[in-house]
């Protein structure tokens, strides 16, 4: 890669990494990783091809990442989608679940908290009679 | 062109996609940075795409077998990754083929029809 670009590595990697985010809604990890090395090589090539090139002159070549969702979404498989979304589902449950139970475990704690604290203020005499001989 | 011709367009251009590509690619083998700009050219700048979107049909189709992928190196010491329709590719892009033509004749014949009746009609 020519080293004089105006393009700075972090950008790349920023932009790509945008582009990650957004094809892991219609994507699988191993597929996601697939694109981007793809992509990663055609940047190469670009910059090589243009080495004055700005980052909003790599960016107009190659899309911003929300047009890149405009063909994706239309060319995924409708069962794919809907697996993903049922995924979505799936975690927002558990995710849902797991929140129920932290807050019960929470409640049952501040209630056994208070329960032994008035148990210990109850052992604790109020007053004890000395008999004096 | 007005915006709805260009909303229009990119729908067709979202379906259209993959068998272009397949088209491109069953003239002769390309690197990623040519095809959009064959693409480009061979359509006068209306199918003007940006090179990240062919990136996942072109994953899809490699894992397929459809085509394969070649790194070379050219003259000037720089490594291209070409693109190459295998023979599954070729059949592949023949069905897609056909079938395109199938409903863009059938479109077409219905806006035809459509606009004789309406020229009947105003005469």
């Amino acid at each position: 890669m020519n080293q004089t670009t105006n393009i700075r590595p972090k950008d790349i990697r920023h932009y790509l990494k945008d582009i990650k985010k957004q094809l892991l809604l219609t994507h699988s990890k191993a597929e996601t990783a697939s694109i981007i090395e793809m992509l990663q090589t055609s940047i190469n090539e670009f910059i090589e091809d243009n080495p004055t090139a700005t980052m909003e002159d790599l960016t107009m070549h190659f899309s911003d990442y929300t047009s890149l969702n405009d063909i994706e979404l239309y060319n995924t498989d409708s069962k794919i989608l809907e697996e993903k979304l049922n995924h979505s589902k799936t975690i927002k449950k558990i995710a849902f679940i797991v929140l129920l139970l932290v807050v019960l475990a929470f409640i049952i704690y501040a209630i056994l908290c208070v329960k032994t604290y008035i148990d210990i203020q109850n052992s604790i005499d109020a007053y004890k009679v000395i008999e004096i001989k | 062109m007005n915006k709805n011709e260009e909303a229009m367009i990119t729908k067709l251009k979202r379906s259209t996609t993959e068998v272009l590509l397949l088209s491109l690619l069953s003239q002769k083998d390309m690197y990623g940075y040519q095809l959009t700009a064959e693409m480009k050219q061979q359509s006068n700048g209306l199918c003007n795409y940006n090179e990240t979107t062919f990136y996942p049909i072109l994953n899809r189709l490699l894992n397929q077998n459809m085509i394969s992928m070649t790194r070379m190196i050219t003259d000037q010491q720089r490594v291209r990754v070409y693109y190459h329709l295998e023979e599954s590719g070729k059949e592949y892009y023949e069905d897609l083929k056909i079938a395109c033509r199938l409903y863009m004749n059938t479109v077409d014949k219905i806006l035809s029809s459509t606009e004789d009746n309406n020229n009947e009609s105003d005469n």
